[in-house]
Parts: C-alpha cells; structure tokens; sequence
C-alpha cells in the first residue's frame, strides 16, 4: 500500500517536470524564431538606409559637378530628413583633406564625405558610407 | 483521475503552444518572403535604372514634362537610343532599347506609381534624374503575411 502510494505521488511530479522541461524547450525555440525574424527586419531596414545614403551622396556628385565652387564650402549637415524615408535621419561631415599626401596638386580640392544614417528600431541603429570627393573627377 | 486531468491539460497546452508557434512560424516565414522578394527586386530595379543612365550622353536625354512614366537617353558608347519605362497595366519596369526589351521585375513583383516614375533637374548643366515607384508582392486580401509594398526612391546625375 505504501509502495503503490509512492509511485503515484512520483508521477504527478514527473509530469510537472517534463512539462517544465517542454516549455523551456519550446520557449528557447519560440525565442530564436523571434531572434530570427527580427535579424531579418534589421536587415530590411539597413537595406532602405543604405538607398538613403545613396541618394545624399548622389546629390552631393550633382552639387559638385553643377555647382563646384560652392561645393567646396560646405559645412556639416545633422538631423536631415528625406520625405521619402520616413523615420530615417542623416548627418553628413566634411572633412577637408586638402594639402594631404592624397590631394597633391595646383588648385587641387578634395573632401572626405562620411553619410551617417540613423533609425529607430528598439533601439538607436546607425550605419555609415564614406565618399572621396576631389576637384579633378 | 487528477493525474489524467493533470497529464491531459498539460498535453493540451504543450499542443496549443506547439500549433501557435508553428503557425506564427509560417506565417513569419510566409512575410520574410515576400519581403525579400520585393527588396530584391526594388535594389535590382535600382542598380539597372542606373547602370543605364551612367552610360547616358547629356545631350540626348529625353525626359518628361514634370513628372511621368518613362524617359529615352542615347547611350555614349553605342550611340542607340534606350527607353526606361514605367508600365502600371502592364506591372512592369523595362529597358528598351533596339536590340532587347528587358523587364527588371521577376514574374511575381508588380509595379505601380508609375506616373511619377521620373522626374528630371535640367536647370544645371548635368541633369539630375530621379525615379520614385513602387513595388509590390502577394495578395492583400489573402492576410499582411502573404503581401508586401514598398516605395522605392533614386536619384542618378548624369555624368557627361
């Protein structure tokens, strides 16, 4: 009587147990299917800021063909936005590197352009493009 | 009969979290997708429109009034005329040129927007060209997981 008491107390908590061990195993599953799609819309999301940043720097190619005196002025722009890329934001640096060993020359001109574009998801994401301008291309 | 009961609910809920994640996996699968077609499609459409204008003389660009649903260049290499048009009836954007009329779209991706497809800056020396559509997978109808849109953007100089 004893025994047979025993055993039934045991197998309640042997259920208990390996539902215990399945939930946690279905919960580590559930969290990298979670993990994985969120790595995809990650993806997603730097794929549009990447056409962001292409379409600033191909703007900053049109200034320097069409306008390339005052394009050589240019100051740092932060925080622009493009109507088209909603909650995208982007700062742009100029760093002239005139007189440098890589801009030798008579009226030589050269810029380093760093496009860095920022967005929301979750958290703070940025992602940055460099582009070498120079008076002579 | 309490271990039944105990063992039964246990079995039920282990099922219900088993079907649910197995459905919103699917699900999720189905959207990812889709997503990924039209992202595909849309860098593709991207990358051709302006491989396309880079080779575009300045003088033989032809672009709409405004805005509109295509434009023409003549090449600097070949000297042939190329037509990059923007079909809403049709679902398609293409490069037409003498030789070949290439959809840059796959079967399944479909355009729309295409009245403001492109638009042209001539009011400097070098035009500035940009394009705007809009790309789009699946069946709306059939659930947000079978179906995606987005809007495209590109601007491209032309360089001589």
């Amino acid at each position: 009587m004893i025994n047979n008491k025993r055993k039934k107390g045991q197998s309640v908590i042997e259920v208990v147990f390996s539902v215990g061990v399945l939930v946690l195993v279905l919960g580590g599953v559930t969290a990298l299917l979670i993990s994985s799609v969120s790595g995809r819309t990650q993806g997603f999301d730097r794929k549009k800021a990447t056409e962001l940043a292409e379409v600033v720097i191909e703007g900053l190619v049109a200034e320097k063909r069409n306008n390339s005196d005052g394009f050589w002025d240019r100051q740092n722009l932060s925080g622009e936005t493009n109507p088209s890329f909603v909650g995208y934001t982007y700062n742009v640096g100029f760093s002239g590197v005139d007189d440098t060993s890589d801009c030798v020359g008579v009226d030589r001109r050269c810029f380093y352009v760093e496009v860095v574009v920022n967005w929301q998801r979750d958290e703070e994401k940025s992602i940055s493009f460099g582009r070498y301008f120079t008076n002579r291309n | 009969m309490i271990e039944m009961m105990v063992v039964v609910g246990s079995l039920a809920f282990i099922f219900m979290m088993v079907v649910g994640i197995l459905i919103n996996s699917v699900k999720s699968s189905r959207k990812i997708n889709v997503t990924d077609s039209v992202e595909q499609d849309g860098t593709w459409v991207i990358a051709e429109l302006r491989k396309n204008l880079l080779k575009a003389g300045i003088t033989g660009l032809n672009c709409p009034s405004g805005v509109g649903s295509s434009l023409s260049f003549t090449s600097r290499i070949d000297g042939g005329t190329t037509y990059l048009v923007c079909n809403e009836s049709e679902s398609l954007i293409a490069s037409v040129s003498a030789e070949s009329a290439v959809n840059l779209l796959s079967s399944e991706v479909r355009a729309s927007g295409c009245n403001n497809f492109v638009s042209c800056d001539l009011s400097s020396f070098f035009p500035i060209v940009n394009f705007s559509f809009t790309l789009s997978k699946g069946d709306e109808s059939s659930g947000v997981e079978n179906y995606n849109e987005r809007d495209f953007e590109a601007t491209v100089v032309v360089r001589e």
